[in-house]
């Protein structure tokens, strides 16, 4: 039994936060922020990904072991780099005597 | 609820456990094309990290208006999919068809910018292996960057390319009557895959196309 | 065998042609063709090891160049990981066993599971031409910058080959999960599900996750094999580290891949041998999780000499003491189920036990190498080899076959020789100890691995290593003999010949396709609910 899909007005809004979320992200990278423009600009597809994951890919309405598996995916990733940035911010110079 | 426009495999037991396998399997699939790719940007972040002014020259080379572009088609083509699989969950058949004909044209589209800039960066000379003849002392670290450009564009681009195939066989196969709001799990799956081709981009965007703009 | 007359025919006896078995969808049959080709490869990967052994007999390299003893070790290393180890259990007994241990009629994806083996096949096709066109030389680490700029052996046929069968690993952990969560038969609660059935999704989580890893790792070799840059290269600014990262973030998980079945199936033999509940189930069950995921969190402890920084090299080690913890709890629970038990010693109960015993040896030397100081001088040496080969081999193909001796009358309807398989068992867990322990001794007094010659005063503890391979190969021969032997002229087995307690015991030896004539009734009390004597 299907649910009822959501509106075309509700799918025509989510393009338009998309969209308005690729003027931003394109806007913020002119400006000069240092590190912060690398955060803003990750953090800002984050939010597009987000978009796409709840509402175009139905996750809000999805069951635990489908929602579990989106989880995993971006969570495994996350230890990957997470690890291996642990080994390549820590590193130290050769001593040499 | 039509029993009879659902056909169950042999080893399911009704037609919502079929739905719910087909479903969990393609979320499943999916997690595994997350950290497929998620390698290319684990080492995109340990290559940056260490040659950050590398990264950002490389980054300016890369064209922003054909790559903002190919952004806007690539979210406008998960919109399409998305109504497309609307259409059909209400019962609908030719607009749908043609929905998906859509976001597959739009999947082209995406590629075919993707040629222009190759054949630019081919022009310009920054395909390492190919035709790489940048100088100066950021020369050496940007060929990482370039590396990763291609080898994740690439890769990304093989997606869309089956993206596309797929699309278009269901615009054929929706057309030809073969689905129903109760029974579209291949749809369902074709546009999720489609959805990841476009959230990865979504993240290939900023990393190679906005850094050192400022 | 059921001789009513309306009985479904056995899976063996549906469809005889060549076709029927090349083209099936039934788990069943795909299980066997899975059992065949990894047999094959098994004695593959083992005649280069023999190569190996004869080898190092003597402290001089003599019977093969360095070069050539580096393409055996690699050529070992390559089809026992990725052709033997990883998908045995899983595509041999999960295969077979999951679907009727849960009561459905087969996995969900029956398709993709006939093309996962065919994958299988392609990718092992992939090795054996490289082995014919002259092999690789680069270890099956493929560590860079060997493997991607100096080698001049078929690194990139053989990175081809271990992609495809990757695929065939992700595409059997996907079926897995989807079945196990969507398909358990009426009744069949999360936690009555039997502790192998537990082990199948523990291992297949660990594949999906891990596997894809490897899978873009091998393309940047490949791509740096075709174009000639990567970003592996030092003089680009790229770190070999990085390589070793990826990799390892796949291989070290890829060992749970290995265990995590090979625990599933011995809690199986355990509880079946002496005839009571496992001890501690809901431990064991978060153990298989524990050991899944923690599994992922430790991959630099094969990288702590390697240039890694010192921090992350700390923490790495503590989690790798961490990683042991649910695999003691198993241990500890193994044996509180066997305390004052009434065991039958069947062969199947001989694995289990050395099982239990070689992987508890391999797992604290493990801990050994965990240590950081002490890594520092083991590592690269005969005592990381004999590590492994104690958890791989003591452990996973003891466990392999005593799963095999277990359920064989369930695949076959016959029974084997219970005399030839104990001697057999024996023989191996002698043979096996006289192969490996010495290796310990040789790396402690600091023999090198992936050496073909080595100093005199190694010479002693060669020579009984190589002694105990004869042993040992022999010990996997006699199975081959006794099995086919069984299957002209073994004793029919009944539906439960064990008295074992468990879905897959309650319908006919060999089941129908569809598994079960009648829907199996699932015992409330959970699985192993054996009466008290």
């Amino acid at each position: 039994m299907s649910e009822k899909p959501p509106s075309l007005r509700a799918h025509v809004l989510a393009l338009l936060a998309l969209a308005f979320l690729l003027a931003a992200t394109v806007f913020v990278a002119r400006f000069h922020l240092g590190a912060l423009n690398a955060f803003a600009g990750l953090a800002i597809a984050g939010l597009k990904a987000l978009v796409v994951l709840f509402f175009f890919m139905k996750l809000k309405t999805s069951g635990t072991p489908v929602r579990f598996a989106a989880c995993f995916g971006f969570a495994w990733l996350a230890i990957l780099i997470a690890l291996t940035l642990g080994d390549f911010l820590t590193r130290t110079p050769l001593v040499v005597h | 609820m039509t029993a009879e426009s659902t056909r169950v495999a042999e080893q399911f037991d009704d037609a919502a456990q079929q739905r719910e396998a087909a479903t969990l399997g393609m979320w499943a699939f999916l997690a595994t094309e997350i950290l497929f790719f998620g390698v290319l940007f684990a080492a995109y972040t340990v290559c940056r990290l260490l040659w950050p002014d590398a990264f950002a020259s490389g980054s300016r080379h890369t064209d922003l208006p054909l790559g903002t572009v190919e952004t806007a088609v690539l979210l406008t083509s998960s919109f399409t999919v998305a109504l497309a699989l609307r259409d059909v969950q209400l019962g609908g058949r030719r607009v749908a068809a043609w929905l998906f004909v859509a976001t597959a044209t739009l999947g082209v589209v995406f590629l075919a910018i993707h040629g222009v800039e190759y054949h630019a960066d081919y022009e310009a000379a920054v395909i390492p292996g190919l035709r790489y003849e940048e100088v100066g002392p950021l020369a050496p670290a940007k060929q990482l960057f370039f590396i990763l450009y291609y080898v994740t564009t690439l890769f990304h681009g093989l997606h869309v390319t089956i993206g596309v195939v797929l699309l278009l066989v269901m615009a054929w196969r929706v057309r030809a009557g073969a689905f129903s709001p109760d029974d579209h799990s291949a749809l369902e799956n074709t546009a999720l895959y489609w959805h990841l081709v476009d959230i990865v981009w979504i993240f290939v965007f900023p990393l190679y196309y906005l850094v050192g703009r400022a | 065998m059921n001789l009513a007359e309306h009985a479904p025919p056995s899976y063996l006896a549906d469809g005889v042609t060549l076709r029927s078995w090349l083209f099936t969808h039934d788990h069943k049959r795909i299980a066997i063709l899975y059992a065949l080709a990894i047999t094959f490869f098994f004695f593959l990967g083992g005649v280069a090891a023999a190569l190996m052994r004869l080898e190092l007999a003597t402290p001089a390299g003599d019977v093969m160049s360095a070069e050539t003893y580096n393409k055996t070790f690699t050529f070992h290393g390559v089809v026992m990981v990725w052709f033997f180890l990883i998908p045995s259990i899983p595509n041999t007994l999960g295969n077979f066993l999951l679907p009727l241990m849960i009561g459905a009629r087969d996995v969900a994806f029956p398709r993709l599971n006939l093309f996962s083996w065919y994958l299988y096949m392609a990718g092992g096709l992939f090795t054996i031409a490289c082995l014919l066109l002259g092999g690789v030389d680069t270890g099956w680490t493929f560590y860079t910058p060997f493997s991607t700029m100096f080698s001049n052996s078929h690194v990139l046929l053989t990175v081809v080959g271990v992609f495809i069968v990757g695929f065939s690993s992700i595409l059997t952990g996907l079926n897995f999960i989807v079945t196990i969560h969507t398909m358990r038969t009426e009744g069949m609660t999360w936690f009555r599900l039997p502790l192998f059935v537990w082990s199948m999704y523990g291992v297949s989580l660990v594949m999906m996750l891990a596997t894809p890893v490897l899978a873009m790792t091998l393309a940047l070799i490949a791509a740096e094999r075709l174009f000639g840059v990567g970003i592996f290269d030092p003089a680009l600014g790229g770190d070999p580290l990085l390589f070793q990262h990826f990799f390892w973030f796949y291989s070290h998980p890829a060992v749970y891949i290995m265990v995590l079945p090979s625990m599933g199936v011995v809690s199986e033999l355990i509880t079946a041998s002496v005839r009571r509940r496992i001890f501690g189930y809901r431990f064991m069950v978060y153990s298989i999780i524990g050991i899944a995921v923690v599994g992922f969190l430790v991959w630099g402890h094969h990288m702590f000499v390697a240039g890694q920084s010192m921090y992350a090299g700390i923490v790495f080690s503590i989690l790798s003491f961490v990683v042991a913890v649910p695999s003691a709890v198993k241990v500890f629970n193994w044996t509180a189920t066997l305390y004052k038990g009434d065991i039958a010693f069947g062969a199947p109960m001989i694995y289990a036990l050395g099982f239990v015993g070689l992987f508890m040896l391999g797992g604290l030397t493990g801990l050994f190498l965990a240590a950081v100081a002490l890594d520092v001088n083991l590592t690269d040496t005969y005592f990381v080899v004999a590590h492994f080969h104690y958890i791989m081999v003591g452990g996973a193909v003891m466990a392999y076959l005593g799963g095999i001796h277990f359920w064989w009358p369930k695949i076959t309807g016959r029974i084997y020789s219970e005399a030839w398989a104990r001697f057999a068992a024996i023989l191996m867990f002698l043979g096996f100890n006289l192969t490996f322990f010495p290796q310990f001794l040789a790396g402690a007094e600091g023999m090198p691995r992936r050496y073909h010659a080595y100093p005199a005063e190694f010479g002693l503890l060669n020579v009984l290593s190589s002694a105990g391979s004869v042993l040992l190969a022999s010990a996997y021969l006699l199975p081959i003999g006794y099995f086919l032997w069984s299957l002209r002229h073994g004793e029919r087995a009944g539906p439960d010949p064990w008295g074992a307690k468990g879905l897959e015991w309650e319908t006919d030896s060999p089941p129908p396709t569809h598994n079960f004539t009648r829907p199996p009734q699932v015992d409330e009390n959970g699985p192993y609910a054996y009466a008290p004597p």
